[in-house]
């Protein structure tokens, strides 16, 4: 993949979006110039950075440059997604199973950034949660999630 | 000038206490680590630890956070001598006669050097701070809506120069976090703007989250797709860290120079920090007696640098005290430190907080000191950290941001939403754009939406009575200059491009 490619992908999406806004700034009170209502400045700057964006996607087709990113190699793609993939299930999972979640999302990155066998990651994941939950419950005093683990705490 | 020795002396009393002392000694610590470690800089690093000071009061969080941001530059030279890679963009000239300098055997003066320089530029920077920072915000006093809101404009067309890359692409990200910044609850008419329906977004694009996604997850997610290579850093006893008569006497002005050039540069907008270690590097080069010795290995090619580099990040706080505008991406952080704490910062920041103002002053003297004592002998550990593997590193550095995200409120919304800021974050890296500005623009946001809509409520339907007062005059005058700068280029640009043939 190309750096313009990449640049084109975000510059459409961040497109969209701001179309998005300046479609449901128009819904909002929008007011006078003089009275400006809680929509006025978000139409304003919406289209203002609407514009700014399609220009800049129309500067980025006409750009010849097409530089190659090294970086995305297919070893490094399937640690990159496992990544995003492992932290998204940990998201769903956090409340329910609380510092389970929390050593599984630990082991399983440190496998995936390439520790060879299972000892290393799980010692790593069981010493940093403990760490972090005894440091937040009696430290910081900020209860983290305990989950299925709720009873078992107290 | 007695009572700023006195709010000094108060300041150093507060600052001396147990808690303060240690959040300032675990700020430069982690600061220097941080310039040490691959992958995380400064503004990485503070996005990080910023959950850790919610248990603290807000002064001993900004004195942490500040540590983490002076002390980063300290510890950036350290790799840039050892190993010959730069902990931090700021110390990437380092590299080239600091290294040198290694592989000649003068590591330990290197490294000496460029902890003097960087004391000698960081305390002249903090007496900077100490003079300008107060009478700046007392004329600051007299802005009204209208001078907030000309400020604002002239403030996010000069800060989308943030990180020296194209203006259009920093000014779309500028604009893009003013409109982030417009999600929630209106503050004049209570009225919920773009939540969707969604309960969490009521209260607006919750700052922690953004930031440690866009600095923080994004540089994880780009170390798992290439995991930086682990370097053997030379070694260096304690007993070489002297240095020569002459390697002494060749260090003084550089360190001068490079003071003296650094500060001023801090109070422009921009990656102050390394611009400046480069211009000094330059005049070096000009002023040398020995300028073939240069990219081979000379002392002035480290003195300079490190101690403008020092000089620019200490420089750069006084924007943010004494007018709540940050000029460089770490500041623009701790701005945003300073308002999860609940601190308005702005004009009034040093008014109304004067005991926190001469706290961080007198905190960034003592750190300063402190990075001195620990840099000199514990280099071979801090040197040692360069060959932590990012296998280790990166899972717990995402453990950290999870519950940094989620303690903010204790919902799992902060979570999603530094995930989505991470992998946007992410994708900006591969397409050139930086995630600074728009920070800024998020940061600066309220501000700016409510002076504008005051100034136009006071305008009474004439734009006269805005643009006759002075200081609003004067600066919608330097707003217009910077566009037309900015046009002249863009046109100068269009020009280049057509003479040259195809």
């Amino acid at each position: 993949m190309t750096k313009s490619a990449v640049e084109k992908i975000f510059l459409g999406g961040l497109l969209a979006c701001l179309g998005i806004y300046t479609v449901t700034a128009m819904g909002l009170r929008i007011g006078t110039m003089w009275e400006p209502g809680p929509g006025y400045l978000p139409l304003v700057l919406g289209g203002l950075t609407f514009a700014v964006c399609a220009l800049q996607l129309a500067g980025s087709f006409s750009r010849g440059v097409k530089e190659k990113i090294s970086d995305f190699t297919r070893d490094g793609l399937k640690r990159l997604f496992v990544y995003i993939a492992t932290i998204i299930l940990f998201a769903l999972g956090f409340t329910t199973l609380g510092p389970a979640a929390f050593f599984l999302l630990l082991v399983i990155l440190a496998k995936t950034s390439g520790f060879q066998g299972w000892g290393y990651p799980v010692l790593l994941a069981a010493i940093f949660t403990v760490i972090t939950y005894m440091t937040f419950f009696n430290l910081l005093l900020i209860p983290l999630p305990l989950g299925i683990f709720e009873e078992m705490w107290w | 000038m007695e009572g700023t020795l006195g709010s000094l002396l108060q300041g150093f009393a507060a600052a001396l206490s147990a808690n303060n002392l240690i959040a300032c000694f675990i700020g430069v610590v982690i600061g220097t680590i941080t310039g040490v470690l691959p992958g995380i800089g400064p503004t990485g690093a503070i996005a990080l630890l910023l959950p850790l000071t919610f248990g603290m009061d807000s002064g001993t969080g900004l004195i942490l956070l500040a540590g983490i941001y002076y002390g980063s530059m300290y510890g950036g030279s350290t790799t840039s001598i050892l190993v010959n890679v730069p902990g931090e963009a700021a110390s990437m000239v380092t590299c080239l006669d600091g290294y040198q300098m290694a592989k000649k055997g003068r590591a330990g003066a290197a490294l000496s050097v460029a902890a003097i320089g960087s004391w000698f530029a960081g305390t002249l920077g903090i007496v900077g701070l100490m003079l300008f920072a107060p009478p700046l915000a007392e004329m600051a006093l007299s802005f009204g809506p209208p001078e907030y809101f000309a400020l604002g404009v002239c403030m996010l067309l000069l800060l989308s120069n943030l990180t020296g890359a194209s203006f259009s692409r920093a000014l779309l990200m500028v604009l893009t976090g003013v409109l982030l910044s417009m999600m929630g609850t209106d503050i004049i008419t209570g009225t919920d703007r773009f939540t969707f329906g969604i309960t969490d977004l009521s209260s607006g694009v919750e700052l922690l989250p953004a930031i440690m996604g866009l600095f923080g997850l994004a540089e994880v997610l780009a170390v798992a797709l290439t995991p930086y290579a682990v370097s053997d850093a030379a070694k260096v006893k304690f007993r070489e860290l002297y240095l020569k008569k002459e390697e002494m006497k060749r260090s003084v002005w550089p360190i001068l120079r490079g003071s003296l050039i650094g500060f001023p540069m801090g109070l422009i907008p921009g990656p102050a920090a390394f611009l400046s270690s480069l211009l000094s590097y330059k005049a070096e080069k000009q002023f040398s007696k020995h300028p073939e010795e240069f990219g081979k290995g000379a002392i002035e090619g480290v003195a300079g640098p490190e101690s403008a580099n020092n000089a620019a990040s200490s420089a750069a706080m006084i924007p943010l005290l004494a007018l709540g505008l940050p000029f460089a991406p770490p500041t623009a952080l701790l701005l945003g430190g300073l308002i999860i704490h609940g601190v308005n910062p702005g004009p009034l920041f040093i008014t109304q907080h004067a005991d926190m103002f001469w706290l961080v002053v007198a905190s960034m003297y003592l750190g300063n000191v402190m990075l001195l004592v620990l840099n000199l002998p514990l280099v071979g550990v801090f040197a040692s950290l360069t060959k932590v593997q990012p296998k280790v590193l990166m899972p717990v550095v995402v453990g950290i941001m999870i519950v940094g995200a989620y303690s903010l409120n204790n919902s799992l919304f902060d979570i999603w939403m530094m995930i989505i800021f991470g992998v946007v974050g992410f994708v900006m890296k591969y397409a050139d754009y930086d995630p600074a500005p728009l920070v800024v623009g998020l940061v600066l946001g309220p501000a700016f939406e409510e002076g504008l809509r005051k100034t136009l409520l006071m305008s009474q339907g004439s734009l006269m009575n805005i643009a006759t007062r002075p200081i609003t005059a004067t600066l919608f005058a330097i707003s217009a200059l910077i566009i037309a700068w900015v046009g002249y280029r863009w046109l100068q640009g269009v020009r280049r491009a057509r003479r040259q043939p195809a």
